[in-house]
């Protein structure tokens, strides 16, 4: 099902959303950046522009949350109370990189262990994907096989021409909140068929480089041993910006808070593979002692481990990592590197 | 002018280049005005490296004691060159003064800088990704996607340290090449002085410093980013924020605006005293934290209640860690 929304309608439009959950979109904050942010007032909401450094991943997996409070009693057993978010929420402005990125995000914690935090979570959220007209130079999702418009795990995916949106209609639960705004769309005409296609060709010839990765998707490992990684770890100064910023990145850790010595709760925070305590063991080893294997660990990561796990690359090329790197180090180069070291073998 | 003097330092570098010697400087990346960290060992690549207004990464947090344990390799026996700013060679003198290390590995290269700029400010301001970007003697001019150029004022896109030239100042120090007109950068650092520069803790009523300080710190990550790039900051894995052996964590992962300020006051009482202002804590926030409001402030104090100044010389005792006897007790 398509629809045409009216340039001048979308304010309507968002103000009749927000009324079905609260609404999660790029907002321009006060140091002119645009952020995921719950909107407040409708016209601060700015769908046009760059991708916001922040991905939207943040909704759905929060960097902390309480899993669980609990409570001892006095004979040692304990009630475990949990901590389970069911109000519906609305993200619209999502790229196709990060709908990918939560697409992956679904895929792992639903089948390396079900994470129930964040499956019930998915369940009342409502995802608006954004066809991408404004890549970066730090872009590059044209190399791992995807497009800038692809629509991957949204429920509704929107498009801007000069005169209106369209809105692509993807799922039931799109259905449900098109049915709610009805009055405000209109039929979209078969002349629309072609507007996501010409949006792609338009973006894609922006991107900067193409590295064709699938050609040699699963064969990755064999750059282990490689002496590129070294060329990198040298400038790293393995903070974790990467990690933070990027939109697959699943790690964490959990801890426990006391308030008394019955009650406490159960939380957890995001956690970095770039951090040197992240693996180190309790006899003092630490199997990713140098910075090498730790930049080797988060890039075989994306580009080989979740191959083997899942079958899907766990990076979407949005470029967050270079972009938020203080240190200049461009993921474009490394992949490039890598793909020399695979299909040529080391000079 | 900076093209004259990356001339100058490949001239200089290959006069005093001797077999087995290390150069850390920078290099051209891929990306349009994305400067890099360049190790090189080889006299031939000497050639590769650049300086111009790109150049913003301190080289100076590549001598600590735990970098260096993860870059050079086992057999190195010779010099590192490294290539600074005036700003960045302050943070070398820390770094000899912190005995992080000895000063007869480094031969020091400080070359004349009249400002780097912040890319940042230049991507915020075109909105839209830039194709190419390139620098004339007062303009940054860039070309995005559409082909269309946008011309800045050199002066409204340095980074903002570089508008005043107390960072600037050269080191008591009589082991460095100096690469440019000595003369005349001395005479500019004297003559563009700003000091005193308004901080908010100068303008703001208590209240609403608080609010501001808390609406700031409420957008950090706890990316470390700001921890790892500053050159004070060489505990390497015995940092105690994260300290993996100790039991109690003095501050635990929770992500909380109270503890983002405590993450930070920590950081910058603990720098303070080894803190030159070089900036490089705000410049690598990927959240744009604006950092030079507390360092800056500290750094102050510490003028103010000492007459101390951090990266001065290279052999200055830290004035929190030392005590002469006969001194007053503070």
């Amino acid at each position: 099902m398509r629809k045409r929304l009216k340039i001048n309608n979308l304010h309507a439009f968002l103000q009749e959303i927000q009324k079905q959950g609260s609404l999660i979109a790029p907002v321009k904050t006060n140091t002119e950046e645009r952020e995921f942010m719950p909107v407040e007032k409708i016209s601060q909401v700015a769908l046009e522009g760059s991708n916001p450094l922040r991905s939207p991943k943040e909704y759905l997996f929060p960097q902390m949350e309480t899993m669980y409070q609990y409570h001892i009693q006095k004979e040692g057993k304990a009630t475990i109370k949990e901590t389970l978010h069911q109000e519906p929420q609305i993200i619209i402005g999502i790229r196709p990189c990060d709908l990918h990125a939560l697409s992956y995000a679904k895929e792992f914690y639903s089948t390396t262990h079900k994470d129930v935090y964040i499956l019930e979570r998915w369940k009342h959220t409502t995802l608006i994907g954004w066809a991408c007209q404004t890549p970066l130079n730090t872009c590059f999702c044209t190399s791992l096989g995807d497009s800038p418009v692809d629509s991957k795990c949204a429920d509704i995916m929107m498009a801007k021409t000069d005169q209106f949106y369209i809105l692509e209609v993807l799922t039931a639960k799109g259905k449900d909140l098109v049915e709610t705004v009805g009055s405000l769309l209109e039929d979209s005409p078969d002349a629309d068929d072609d507007i996501i296609p010409t949006i792609r060709r338009q973006t894609e010839a922006m991107i900067r480089e193409k590295v064709d990765l699938l050609s040699i998707k699963g064969r990755i490992d064999s750059a282990y041993s490689s002496s590129i990684w070294k060329k990198y770890s040298d400038t790293c100064i393995a903070c974790g910006a990467c990690t933070f910023n990027c939109p697959t990145c699943t790690c964490f850790d959990t801890a426990d808070q006391l308030e008394t010595c019955q009650d406490g709760c159960r939380y957890r925070t995001w956690d970095t593979c770039q951090n040197y305590a992240f693996t180190l063991h309790a006899s003092g080893h630490n199997p990713r002692g140098t910075r090498e294997d730790r930049l080797r660990q988060r890039v075989m990561h994306k580009y080989h481990y979740s191959v083997e796990q899942l079958g899907l690359f766990s990076c979407t090329g949005c470029g967050r990592c270079t972009r938020s790197c203080p240190v200049n180090i461009d993921m474009v180069s490394i992949i490039k590197d890598i793909k020399e070291v695979v299909s040529h073998g080391e000079e | 002018m900076k093209k004259q003097i990356e001339q100058n330092v490949h001239q200089l570098l290959t006069e005093i280049w001797k077999p087995g010697d290390l150069l850390i400087a920078w290099k051209k990346a891929s990306l349009p005005g994305h400067r890099i960290p360049a190790f090189i060992y080889h006299k031939e690549e000497i050639q590769e490296t650049v300086f111009d207004s790109f150049c913003d990464i301190s080289l100076a947090k590549y001598l600590n004691e735990q970098n260096r344990q993860e870059i050079l390799p086992n057999s190195f026996q010779g010099t590192i060159h490294v290539v600074c700013k005036p700003c960045d060679a302050k943070s070398v003198m820390q770094t000899f003064a912190d005995q992080q290390i000895s000063e007869d590995l480094v031969s020091l290269i400080v070359v004349a800088c009249d400002g780097v700029v912040n890319r940042k400010k230049i991507e915020n301001q075109i909105e839209q990704s830039i194709v190419s970007i390139t620098e004339t003697d007062y303009q940054m001019i860039g070309t995005d996607i559409a082909g269309k150029e946008h011309a800045f004022e050199k002066r409204e896109v340095w980074l903002d340290k570089c508008a005043d030239t107390s960072h600037c100042e050269l080191p008591y120090y009589f082991g460095y090449y100096f690469v440019g007109e000595e003369k005349e950068h001395r005479r500019r650092v004297k003559n563009l002085y700003r000091t005193h520069k308004k901080l908010p803790q100068d303008t703001l009523p208590p209240a609403d410093l608080q609010k501001m300080i808390h609406q700031e710190l409420s957008r950090c990550i706890r990316c470390n980013a700001c921890r790892n790039i500053c050159p004070a900051c060489f505990c390497s894995d015995q940092c105690v924020f994260d300290k993996p052996k100790e039991p109690v964590k003095l501050l635990d992962n929770h992500v909380t605006t109270e503890n983002n300020i405590l993450y930070h006051m920590i950081r910058f009482h603990h720098v303070a005293p080894n803190c030159t202002g070089c900036g490089e804590c705000e410049r690598a926030c990927p959240k744009d934290i604006p950092l030079h409001i507390f360092y800056e402030y500290f750094n102050r104090c510490m003028e103010e209640e000492f007459g101390y100044k951090a990266g001065k010389t290279n052999d200055e005792r830290q004035k929190l860690l030392s005590y002469n006897l006969g001194e007053d007790l503070v």
